[in-house]
């Protein structure tokens, strides 16, 4: 694995430091691209355990203790491995989206607000003319609800 | 809709404060609360079943090889150890989220994002009862609502 891999994966879980944070900031669309790596070979190996898993219990139906145990314990490790890194994903599609910086301890106020945000955005940027019900959306930011 | 297993990895990961603020506040909204004290009570029952498993487990192998110098069963008891505490943060999850639901508490910043949440859902309904094509940008702005970025 090279060292930006070990980085993002180490971010991922919550484990790198301040500078490495900075790092990755400061390389978006690679980090963006590690991680899609990432969520696919996760996503392909969740696949396969599946399959193995289905394929031990059901060969040793008979056994009193669970054979695929210790895939299922895998298997759980990696769909939460695979749970952060979407999040880390999205954070990132963030920064990109919206140039603006953004934290892991953003609340969902925040989140919710920068959705909005975005899609006036891609609205505005990719020459749709808004509707009212856009329009009256992008309101809310401003603490309207007249829809 | 979030699924129901990326529900329980939510639920799972705010248990071993591993969640991120965003994840967190979505549990604890209003709409979710009922869903997340289901999921807790689950995974209580399913842990207690895993531990009383794993008890009988371990007291049969250290029935079966009294003469060994190490605990046969150490690695068991460290998984029950772990379940155990992994049970107790649940549990303490458990006791939040009744409290959350019996006094109808909201923090300053859930009705905000309440309030979003529902100028989203308008968007969302009006589009629908115009029968107007979504675009990416509205499916990315429905997702938020389940704490998916997407655009």
């Amino acid at each position: 694995m090279k060292d930006f891999e070990i980085i993002v994966s180490e971010d991922i879980k919550n484990k790198s430091s301040g500078t490495d944070k900075e790092f990755l900031k400061s390389h978006k669309e690679e980090w963006r691209n590690a991680l899609l790596v990432i969520v696919k070979t996760v996503s392909n190996k969740v696949k396969e355990l599946d399959n193995e898993i289905d394929t031990l219990r059901s060969t040793y139906s008979g056994f009193e203790i669970d054979p695929a145990s210790g895939l299922d314990e895998q298997r759980t490790k990696a769909n939460r491995f695979r749970f952060h890194a979407e999040k880390k994903l999205a954070e990132v599609d963030r920064l990109i989206g919206l140039g603006t910086e953004t934290n892991q301890d953003s609340k969902l106020i925040d989140f919710l607000r920068d959705a909005i945000s975005a899609h006036k955005v891609w609205v505005l940027e990719n020459g749709h003319s808004p509707r009212k019900g856009d329009e009256l959306l992008w309101e809310a930011l401003d603490g309207k609800l007249s829809i | 809709m979030i699924s129901e297993d990326q529900f329980a990895l939510m639920v799972s990961e705010d248990i071993k404060n591993k969640a991120d603020q965003t994840t967190k506040d979505i549990l604890r909204s209003k709409d979710n609360r009922d869903r997340w004290r289901q999921a807790l009570i689950k995974i209580i029952s399913n842990v207690e079943k895993r531990v009383d498993y794993l008890s009988k487990e371990a007291m049969s192998l250290r029935h079966n090889y009294p003469n060994f110098e190490d605990d046969p069963a150490g690695s068991i008891a460290k998984t029950i150890e772990k379940s155990e505490r992994f049970k107790f943060h649940a549990e303490k999850k458990l006791a939040e989220v009744d409290r959350l639901i019996f006094l109808k508490e909201e923090n300053p910043d859930a009705k905000l994002s309440g309030f979003l949440k529902d100028a989203i859902l308008m968007h969302k309904q009006l589009k629908q009862s115009y029968k107007r094509p979504a675009d990416h940008a509205d499916v990315a702005l429905w997702n938020a609502i389940d704490g998916k970025w997407t655009f």
